[in-house]
């Protein structure tokens, strides 16, 4: 037996959840549906960003049903999901109205800090405001959020000192350590070597031309000729 | 609440416009002169009289419908309309619905059809009041289920030329952003308005404009019809359980694909952008041939598939669709310099040349000779300006040339404080897009001097742009950040790979600065097939004289 969510209906599967919006999708009657899944990717570190958006634009249509604990937990969970822009695509459903309320401006503060990669003020303000963003009750938060961190380095990096590293990531030497054995990246002499990819290698890429047989076919029977 | 929104309210008020303004894009409704001081019409029905050559033309016109003769029934819609229309009622309205009755015998799918051309014409050229558009919201739900309620037995005795199909769907979605604009504007709002408005919530509800656009799509099957098309199948009469297969009459094959393209519109105007690329999701945008055979329909469904990703920060996708559109308008437009879109036709061009600058500032790409070359010709003051980060030159631009978004719902509070509420949406997606821009503020000066080196030193480089090192570091991943973009490689609109996107490739190696241009060859292929097909072309005609 499924478990029941806080409204006492059993929580719906993802397929279930998809059905509802398929067939119903402008019928505010799936919200409490849509609601228990978004509280599901929260415990199970899932992230469904067409569902989301979903439930946002029924709150869009019908404001008197609009839940600003949903809304906030789905724009976390859009932060979680960096480097994806699910953040932005959200906020272009929420009002003003509802994004200009301290709760979500300061959401919106860790957006910015996160576009414009600062990830030191970033850790700063989510010490600072934990409570109010509810961080404890995002269970993969930090983990998420830090493998954006080692991604984004890594696209950047090939070797970077260690001490940058521990502080854009938020991690003690011990932490460190671990997360570096985790991923089989090794250290010397104060500075982290990052495994080579395409982003992290600065390869003269020569973008020559490919001319297609279509392109060329509208021209063969006069070559012929 | 838009402290981000700099002080640009000569923008706002150009954006504010009265709420029967024909400057919504792209609308390819029948322009005119607006008479903005006009009364609203009240034509006494019994002193209307009607001219002879308008009653040969109703008659005309309700035969040509009633023997479904397809050629008389498009040249009375595109040329007698019009041409009585600039001669009898280019100020005032066309006769009344009950007055045209007794003319056509009562006709009733004739009069339906007539309704929406008059009211048609009343928002393109008077002032509708609240009960016109009530009245004119109750006619296409008539229309509408005309067609939503043909019998599964077999085909609908009627047929409508694309164009007007096309026409229809459009101003069905026009007419529903005025009336949102007209609600919204509550100041201005009569009591009696404020309290019809409150009441009759059921006329040009949101829900309803959007389940009409879905169910015709569904009534047609149109997702279904396009994908067996996409495979070569051709469309039987019959579907599977022996019922009729409404998207084999070209009727509902077309109503069904307008409206698909309506849905990727309205979506768009209530800043769902993710929802209006998944709309299209079937539509083969490779096979161009049931966009073309409406003009207005293809430039339309580029300018909101290109916003679409413009907003989604997909500027690569962006500039290709923009760039696409662009071309294809070059080389037809001489086809229509007579027709009444043509003035259309170049206005929308010109806010899609704009909208691909902002982009190109944004993300450089490199992209066709033609269209760089329109850029630089049209607007490239513009594009210099927002190339240095010129905040307030973005700002213009979106505004003008951004869809007409709209509020979808007053609440009871909004009513209560009877403010003007019609910016709210257009501010949000302003204010999304400006975020953007000043996120990547910095990127355009770290970009060029990166271009002058193949190696630096960090310190040396914080030097220059006077900063300190941390700050660098972030910028320098936000340009990394930044320049990761969903890109379209193949499939439906919405899919897409992350690629990195930048036309310079940097890493740093402890602290130095490692970079490489990428080159990009220059392209002479399509040039030259081009000029060949034309030479071949010249060729064959003189050839046959």
């Amino acid at each position: 037996p499924r478990p029941l969510t806080d409204n006492n209906i059993a929580m719906p599967t993802k397929e279930e959840v998809y059905e509802l919006i398929a067939s119903n999708r402008y019928s505010s009657d799936i919200l409490p549906q849509l609601e228990a899944y978004v509280g599901q990717q929260v415990s199970d570190v899932t992230n469904d960003l067409e569902a989301n958006l979903a439930t946002l634009k029924l709150y869009q249509l019908c404001p008197d049903l609009e839940n600003k604990d949903i809304i906030a937990k789905i724009l976390m969970k859009a932060l979680m999901n960096l480097p994806y822009n699910d953040y932005m695509l959200c906020t272009h459903l929420i009002t003003e109205r509802i994004q200009s309320e301290e709760r979500f401006a300061s959401i919106a503060k860790i957006s910015q800090l996160l576009e414009t990669c600062q990830f030191k003020e970033f850790w700063e303000y989510c010490r600072a405001n934990e409570a109010a963003l509810g961080i404890k009750t995002l269970p993969g938060f930090e983990d998420a959020l830090r493998k954006f961190v080692a991604a984004v380095i890594n696209s950047t990096y090939q070797s970077c000192p260690t001490a940058y590293f521990c502080e854009a990531m938020n991690l003690d030497a011990a932490g460190c350590s671990k997360f570096l054995a985790s991923n089989g990246w090794t250290e010397a002499n104060g500075h982290i070597a990052l495994p080579i990819n395409d982003s992290n290698t600065a390869q003269a890429k020569k973008i020559s031309e490919t001319i297609q047989f279509d392109q060329m076919s509208r021209i063969l029977s006069s070559i012929a000729s | 609440a838009f402290p981000e929104v700099s002080g640009s309210m000569q923008y706002a008020d150009y954006y504010d416009e009265p709420e029967t303004s024909g400057y919504d894009l792209p609308n390819f409704r029948m322009e005119g002169h607006l008479d903005l001081e006009g009364e609203p019409i009240d034509a006494e029905m019994d002193s209307f009289v009607v001219p002879d050559v308008v009653k040969t033309f109703f008659v005309g016109f309700a035969t040509a419908v009633k023997e479904q003769n397809l050629q008389d029934i498009h040249f009375n819609y595109e040329n007698n309309f019009n041409k009585l229309t600039e001669r009898y009622y280019s100020k005032a309205s066309w006769p009344p619905p009950e007055v045209v009755s007794p003319i056509v015998g009562d006709d009733k799918m004739f009069l339906l059809l007539y309704k929406e051309l008059y009211y048609r014409h009343i928002y393109s050229k008077l002032q509708p009041t609240i009960d016109h558009r009530f009245e004119s919201w109750e006619n296409y739900c008539e229309v509408f289920n005309v067609f939503l309620d043909a019998p599964a037995t077999g085909p609908l005795p009627l047929t409508l030329p694309n164009q007007w199909l096309w026409d229809m769907v459009d101003e069905f979605i026009y007419q529903f952003q005025s009336f949102c604009q007209f609600r919204a504007k509550i100041k201005a709002r009569t009591e009696e308005e404020i309290r019809l408005l409150q009441e009759q919530d059921s006329f040009w509800n949101v829900y309803s404009v959007l389940n009409y656009l879905e169910a015709l799509c569904k009534k047609a099957n149109i997702n279904t019809i396009l994908d067996r098309e996409k495979n070569g199948d051709i469309i039987a009469a019959k579907a599977e359980d022996g019922s009729f297969e409404f998207g084999s009459q070209p009727l509902f094959k077309m109503l069904g694909f307008f409206s698909l393209i309506g849905l990727l519109r309205m979506h768009c105007l209530l800043g769902d952008y993710y929802l209006a690329l998944k709309a299209i999701e079937h539509v083969d945008l490779k096979n161009k041939s049931m966009f073309t055979c409406v003009t207005a329909c293809y430039i339309t469904t580029y300018y909101y598939l290109g916003f679409a990703y413009m907003m989604m920060r997909r500027y690569v996708d962006a500039i290709k669709v923009f760039s696409s559109v662009l071309l294809f308008i070059a080389r037809t437009k001489q086809h229509h310099t007579r027709s009444y879109q043509f003035e259309q036709i170049i206005k929308k061009n010109d806010h899609m040349l704009t909208l691909l600058a902002a982009c190109l500032s944004l993300c450089p790409y490199r992209i066709d000779e033609d269209v760089h070359s329109a850029i630089r010709e049209k607007c490239s003051e513009k594009m210099t300006r927002m190339q240095n980060g010129d905040e307030v030159q973005f700002e213009e631009v979106f505004t003008h040339a951004c869809p007409k978004f709209v509020v979808p719902v007053i609440t009871a509070q909004e009513y209560q404080d009877g403010g003007i509420y019609g910016q709210e949406a257009y501010k949000l997606q302003l204010k999304s897009f400006m975020h953007e821009v000043r996120q990547q503020q910095l990127l355009p000066t770290i970009r060029s001097y990166l271009k002058l080196y193949t190696s630096i030193d960090i310190q040396k480089l914080a030097t220059f742009l006077e900063t300190d090192v941390p700050s660098l570091r972030n910028q320098l991943l936000c340009l990394k950040h930044k320049t990761l973009s969903l890109v379209w490689v193949d499939g439906p609109p919405l899919s897409g790979t992350l690629l990195p996107c930048s036309d310079i490739d940097f890493y740093l190696d402890k602290d130095m600065i490692h970079i490489t241009d990428s080159k990009t060859e220059r392209r002479f292929g399509e040039f030259f097939i081009r000029h060949i097909s034309k030479f071949e072309e010249i060729i064959s005609d003189v050839q046959r004289k």
